[in-house]
């Protein structure tokens, strides 16, 4: 897996120049383009930081989380990961957020924090994608599709805890 | 949404300081008051570096039509899926452009050709074609998920990268589960 990033990169810029594209150039409006989404991403990651920093140094996640607990106990489900779960489809940045905070208190290396990147980079901000590309509001059929695409979420959920345990 | 969003956030804070004042650890919280906003701006100086990186290179591939190719590698499988695709070039280079920058973690580029792909494809009800397309919208479908890779390297991970088997087996599995879910949930058009 180490490999395929640095492959990656050079079969592209290798590809561009054998083409003869100005590579430098598309590469620093390709740079642009990226300060732009930090920027944009940038408010929300500020504020759900600092809140879920505040909720969890607080105690109130450790209270939450046990509550949660003999639920998640019948089924084996690993609690940690509900907080990222509950936000992922409601804000891409928030997301961010959460994992960041996982990471940080988890460690990177450890089950939960795998768990936490494979949830994150697997599943979309499903309610943002819906506002943008739903083109008519009031379509007949859209809640029955919102539903479906929660279901989808859930179901990855599931799917991401299962498959780390399978192979991680 | 977005007042969703405030929500949480003020539930987190309400309950952060709630528990705070009756656990005693006030002294943190209001550390962490002061102390995150300015951590997160470290966090976000981090990742811009490989997000713009990453952003470069994706333009580049854009650029030399690498991602067009995928598309137009993508459109039969597609039409096949979105059977509503077929009828019309437009709405099928819009469709296919969309899910190949997806694909290769161009979000910017992709949401303009998404909006448009949708448009194309509206009907007076949601069809099984325009649920087929959002569907594989709402299940991220992302080869190399950057940003994620970067705050596991800002975290001490060992191999950033070795979540990346799970991540494609999770993706595969979840569009199939969605296709499957649409197919049964929205009957065919005739």
């Amino acid at each position: 897996m180490r490999g395929i990033l640095p492959i990656l990169i050079l079969f592209v810029f290798g590809f561009a120049l054998i083409k003869k594209r100005p590579v430098f150039a598309d590469f620093c409006d390709g740079v642009k383009d990226g300060l732009r989404v930090c920027l944009n991403i940038f408010p929300t990651l500020l504020l759900v930081l600092t809140a879920v920093g505040v909720f969890r140094s607080s105690g109130a996640m450790e209270g939450l989380i046990g509550a949660l607990a003999p639920l998640c106990q019948v089924s084996n489900f690993p609690t940690e990961i509900l907080p990222l779960a509950l936000i992922r489809p409601l804000s891409g940045g928030g997301a961010l957020s959460v994992c960041e905070s996982m990471l940080k208190t988890y460690g990177a290396n450890s089950f939960v924090g795998r768990m936490a990147s494979v949830l994150s980079a697997s599943t979309e901000t499903t309610f943002y994608t819906l506002a943008v590309y739903l083109p008519k509001k009031s379509m007949k059929g859209t809640g029955r599709f919102i539903v479906c695409a929660l279901l989808c979420d859930c179901f990855t959920l599931f799917l991401s805890v299962f498959i780390c345990r399978l192979i991680l | 949404m977005i007042r969703l969003i405030g929500w949480i956030c003020f539930l987190l804070f309400f309950f952060g300081v709630l528990y705070s004042v009756i656990f005693g650890t006030s002294q943190q919280v209001l550390a962490d008051f002061l102390d995150l906003p300015s951590q997160s701006v470290t966090l976000v100086i981090n990742l811009t570096g490989t997000i713009c990186f990453f952003s470069g290179i994706m333009n580049v591939a854009k650029q030399t039509g690498l991602i067009d190719r995928f598309a137009r590698f993508l459109s039969r499988p597609l039409g096949a899926l979105i059977p509503d695709i077929r009828k019309n070039q437009v709405v099928r280079s819009d469709v296919t452009m969309n899910l190949a920058s997806n694909f290769f973690g161009l979000g910017n580029a992709a949401t303009p050709f998404g909006i448009r792909g949708s448009m194309g494809l509206v009907k007076e009800s949601m069809t099984r074609s325009l649920a087929t397309f959002l569907i594989l919208n709402t299940c991220s479908v992302q080869l190399i998920p950057t940003t994620v890779c970067a705050l596991r390297q800002a975290n001490g991970a060992e191999n950033p990268t070795d979540i990346l088997p799970a991540v494609w087996l999770v993706q595969v599995f979840s569009c199939i589960f969605g296709i499957l879910l649409v197919r049964v949930l929205f009957r065919e058009e005739k």
